[in-house]
């Protein structure tokens, strides 16, 4: 009797359980689920590099171009979820080129390799059902491998440099996965002004 | 300082122009608003409505409802004019500065004040004129020339207007030619290298066919005729659009001049694309043959790019790519700007812009001019 009475309360229980799991599925809309992105494009800047050469220094100004890959990690909030938290890892790579703007330093570089990894979060709004504007704060660590000939004596600075930036996202959705992405960031450490234009996809 | 400037900027100025970005709005076709239908001028009474009671924000509006703030939206506010006349006045002021923060020069240029009317010779508006007449800023690179000699007071349009049939209109005067999309930034690629920038309205004949789903136009210009002859542009251009959805058009248009010392050759594909509500994208990429009667040939190329989109009534942020290259050869520099910026309408006549814009050069060589910028503030009143 007793083992009886305690299988009829588990079903019971299982039965209030289930109900009470519907009640506050009618109340509470399912949180949409975080997804990830895949990004691929472009980006530019230009930053003016010290050279010295023996005693004497100049500045180069820069270009700076090459491919950017970003993978992220989306996380809708707020009321309606038109709020996203973007979480970006992201690796570009490039080649550098730049005069030196003093009479003792007149070289000239091109192809110069660059590699750079960084941290992009961001903080994106959904405007309409196709397109979302942010501001984004990314952090990256660059390497230049100078590829110079050991005989001009040549040494330019930033073999190595951080740098942080704020800027801003546009991104417009352009078939139901696919998205153009704009972004115009100001690198503080850098000096610059980058331009992005990529390609994102989302994966579910 | 700068705020002062940006403080007196919007303090000082005035005007209205076409809006291609309001295909956001579902205002495809620029005839719904304004009386030239390829746009730019004066608005009509529908525009001046629409301007009061769905574009321009609530900030002043108080209690008034949007039908109020329509009917209140004419020239002397809600009193009715009769049916024959529409005056108007346009002022518009901007401030410029190169390199803010550095040491660029600041520049205050009163670009437009005209007063402006149209009038029409039946009640229906079907057979009217739209003229106007203002102040014109001298373009700095005359202003030091004393051997030109420039008119600061000029009319830019003055035309007849008449509607042949319901769909089909017809222009006759002194207008802007007909070709690509035609924006408000008489400064963008697409307005100044092409020759269709803020003063180089032509005396012509144009023919409008417009259906809801499709405009044909047809322009015929003999120059400006207040122009020495020799220097008049003389030829045609032609413009299409098509509506492949609500709200998203494509569109090309072609334009061939000549005067005595070049001959122009232009060609462009366009977009616009309507989404949300006040939000859109523009697009157009063209090529630009300039063909001197003695000399070789340049062939080049424009590309115009617009996001605009709209935060809350009355208020748009707005992202612009351009790019232009004199000539197609390895040799010759890309000319790159990106600007972003506030498009504001606060109240109905009232319209500020403040942006910056950074311009880059990408070319062969390992020589790299500077990052450009520009910030730019301007106002425009539009009674």
């Amino acid at each position: 009797m007793g083992r009886k009475l305690i299988f009829l309360l588990l079903i019971a229980s299982f039965g209030f359980a289930s109900y009470g799991q519907g009640k506050s599925r009618a109340k509470k809309r399912t949180p949409p689920r975080p997804y990830t992105q895949l990004r691929t494009g472009i980006v530019m800047w230009q930053e003016a590099i010290d050279l010295k050469k023996d005693a004497s220094s100049a500045k180069m100004e820069s270009q700076l171009i090459g491919p950017l890959f970003a993978y992220s990690y989306v996380r809708p909030v707020g009321k309606r979820n038109r709020w996203l938290q973007v979480y970006s890892a992201e690796l570009g790579l490039g080649t550098l080129k730049g005069k030196g703007n003093s009479d003792s330093i007149p070289d000239e570089l091109k192809n110069q390799p660059w590699y750079m990894v960084g941290v992009s979060p961001a903080l994106i709004y959904r405007t309409t059902s196709v397109s979302e504007v942010g501001v984004v704060l990314p952090l990256y660590y660059r390497m230049i491998g100078w590829k110079l000939d050991p005989s001009l004596g040549l040494d330019p600075d930033r073999d190595t440099s951080f740098s942080a930036g704020l800027g801003g996202v546009y991104t417009n959705r352009l078939t139901k996965t696919s998205h153009l992405h704009v972004a115009l960031v100001r690198q503080h450490m850098w000096n610059s002004t980058q331009w992005m234009i990529s390609w994102q996809m989302d994966i579910k | 300082m700068p705020i002062i400037l940006i403080i007196f900027g919007l303090l000082v100025s005035i005007k209205s122009w076409a809006y291609p970005e309001f295909i956001g709005y579902k205002y495809s076709s620029c005839l719904t608003c304004h009386y030239n239908g390829q746009g730019n001028g004066p608005l009509n009474d529908y525009g001046r409505a629409l301007w009061a009671g769905e574009i321009a924000g609530r900030a002043f509006a108080g209690k008034r409802t949007d039908e109020q703030l329509g009917e209140a939206s004419g020239f002397f506010g809600s009193k009715q004019l009769p049916w024959w006349v529409r005056p108007g006045i346009k002022v518009r002021n901007i401030v410029i500065k190169p390199s803010p923060g550095g040491e660029g020069e600041t520049r205050f240029i009163l670009m437009q004040a005209e007063a402006n009317v149209a009038l029409f010779f039946k009640q229906d508006q079907s057979f009217g004129f739209v003229g106007s007449f203002g102040r014109a800023p001298i373009p700095q690179r005359l202003s030091t020339n004393s051997d030109v000699e420039v008119e600061e007071w000029i009319s830019r349009e003055h035309y007849f207007r008449y509607q042949i049939s319901e769909n089909l209109w017809t222009y006759l005067g002194m207008m802007d030619k007909v070709y690509g999309i035609r924006i408000v930034n008489h400064t963008a690629y697409s307005r100044t290298r092409t020759g269709l920038s803020m003063n180089d309205q032509a005396h012509g004949l144009v023919l409008h066919y417009i259906q809801p789903t499709y405009e044909l136009t047809f322009n015929g210009f003999a120059g400006n005729m207040f122009q020495d002859s020799e220097l008049r542009q003389v030829g045609g251009s032609v413009m299409g659009e098509y509506e492949i959805a609500e709200a998203f058009r494509i569109g090309g248009s072609a334009l061939y001049s000549t005067n005595e010392f070049v001959g122009n050759q232009r060609l462009a594909f366009h977009s616009r694309y309507g989404f949300g509500h006040g939000s859109a994208l523009l697009f157009e990429l063209g090529t630009i043959n300039n063909v001197p009667k003695t000399g070789e040939s340049s062939l080049g190329y424009y590309m115009y790019s617009e996001a605009i989109q709209r935060v809350v009534r009355g208020y748009h942020l707005f992202l612009q790519g351009q790019a232009y290259k004199d000539k197609m050869e390895g040799g010759r520099a890309d000319q790159l700007k990106l600007g972003f910026g506030l498009l504001a309408f606060p109240m109905q006549r009232l319209e500020f812009r403040v942006e910056a814009e950074t311009l880059r050069q990408l070319n062969n060589s390992p020589a790299v001019t500077r990052d450009g910028w520009t910030a730019m503030a301007q106002v425009h009143l539009s009674l």
